[in-house]
């Protein structure tokens, strides 16, 4: 297994999010959490990314690691091109070849010297995939990774994310919403703070 | 080295970017300086000056003017180091967890305070140039620079605890006038209070009242400032730090692989 997650529990005072959260994801695998809003899928990532400590549990990641959070997290005075410069730094990476391809394939490469905070919403959101994506991690963690794309640029993502599963790599996407179950290898429901294993191939939630 | 170079360039770069705080600098500082010298009054004031004891004559209008730009610098780093880190506290941290190097943008971070600092401070004693010749100018700038640094280093320090621009200008300026208002030698007769010498202007306005009026130096005052640089820096640093660390405490990570 590339990621296991072994019961892990976290709570923010008297209120338990995650009580017994446990998920096991191999080379190759798209994997899809869903859960109501305030369920705890956020903390869940960002507990796997390392963002936020757990209460209780393990977490074993075996390989690199890329995190798409929710919300943008970009700066908003420097430019597309800026911020692959930063994390061209950040990730030790000696060319920048597979994030060019990245803003070429999402349609990024028109706004790369503009401020980020002139972007549509959508085309920060491109950027904030970019940032995770571009040193090609073992273990991918997308947090709605598709919030504001057009449908074009869904379509796009899916691709990718099916690129991604042939070459290997571990794709965790969590989102509220059930859709496109059926291209997922497994899906979880979270909820009561635990991660049900439920089927992927339902095409609503 | 790399590392730190492109932070720092990005982080001036966006500071040159803040455009309210460009324009604070064009119009504030030169509008309070020129206010503090036509309204107040020229004529001779008699105080002790607390750092050497001695009895000074100064005139009114150039003792208000020192005491407005310290009040201005102090303003406008505040905001302007309140700002910068507020707009990067969430990326900063994605960054580190990503592998950039903390010491890299820690160091990024004080650069740009004392790069805005420096600037607004020459800016504003190049004004008060225009009306006066202090005895000691190269002095007053270090009075100045003090109380920007003190000034930028307390907006670092106040964006871990307050949301937004607004939260952090209104706990500037009410910090600025109450270190200011007591130490004026013009306008308050609490400038001899012993509890002004822990004011954290008062090693500026001290060091400034004597490079505008005297030929000596006395030191003391300055390590008074430079305590409340330290203090404030290290908080602000010390918070950034434990800010942007990645947990690793309940996870197992292939320890080759940690700077994911």
């Amino acid at each position: 297994m590339v990621l296991t997650v072994e019961h892990v529990a976290k709570s923010y005072g008297s209120r338990a999010v995650l009580r017994d959260a446990s998920l096991h994801a191999g080379h190759g695998q798209l994997v899809g959490v869903v859960g109501e809003n305030g369920a705890g899928k956020t903390t869940l990532l960002r507990i796997l990314s390392g963002d936020l400590d757990a209460d209780a549990g393990t977490v074993h990641v075996d390989g690199t690691l890329g995190y798409c959070p929710q919300h943008p997290v970009l700066d908003d005075e420097l430019t597309p091109r800026q911020h692959l410069r930063l994390f061209q730094i950040a990730y030790r990476l000696p060319g920048l070849n597979r994030a060019e391809s990245l803003f070429q394939e999402l349609g990024l490469a028109a706004y790369e010297r503009q401020p980020v905070k002139t972007l549509s919403s959508g085309t920060r959101q491109k950027l904030n995939l970019i940032v995770a994506l571009m040193h090609d991690p073992e273990v991918l963690l997308l947090d709605e990774p598709y919030q504001g794309f057009d449908w074009e640029t869904y379509m796009r993502f899916w691709d990718i994310a099916h690129h991604l599963r042939e070459a290997g790599r571990t794709v965790v996407i969590v989102s509220h919403l059930a859709y496109d179950t059926q291209r997922l290898d497994a899906l979880y429901r979270l909820s009561d703070g635990r991660l049900h294993p439920a089927p992927a191939t339902g095409a609503h939630g | 080295m790399s590392a730190y170079r492109t932070a720092t360039g990005y982080s001036l770069l966006a500071q040159a970017k803040n455009r309210l705080a460009l324009i604070l600098l064009a119009v504030f500082v030169p509008l309070w300086i020129t206010v503090a010298k036509t309204v107040a009054t020229p004529a001779l004031f008699p105080f002790r000056l607390r750092a050497s004891g001695e009895v000074l004559h100064a005139g009114g209008d150039k003792i208000t003017m020192i005491s407005g730009s310290l009040n201005a610098v102090s303003l406008l780093v505040g905001f302007w180091m309140f700002s910068a880190a507020r707009r990067t506290s969430a990326f900063d941290r994605r960054l580190a967890a990503a592998g950039y190097p903390r010491g890299a943008l820690l160091a990024a971070k004080l650069t740009a305070l004392l790069a805005t600092a420096t600037v607004v401070s020459a800016y504003a004693v190049a004004w008060m140039l225009l009306y006066w010749r202090p005895l000691q100018p190269g002095l007053l700038v270090l009075a100045v620079l003090a109380a920007s640094l003190i000034y930028g280093a307390m907006g670092l320090f106040l964006s871990l605890f307050l949301p937004g621009e607004v939260e952090g200008m209104v706990a500037i300026i009410m910090t600025s006038i109450i270190d200011l208002a007591p130490q004026n030698p013009v306008a308050a007769t609490t400038a001899n209070n012993p509890l002004i010498t822990l004011l954290p202007s008062y090693g500026s306005l001290q060091t400034a009242l004597q490079a505008g009026f005297t030929h000596r130096l006395t030191v003391t005052p300055l390590a008074n400032s430079l305590a409340w640089l330290a203090a404030l820096s290290a908080i602000a640093l010390a918070a950034f730090m434990r800010r942007t660390r990645v947990h690793t405490a309940s996870t197992a990570r292939r320890p080759s692989l940690s700077g994911y």
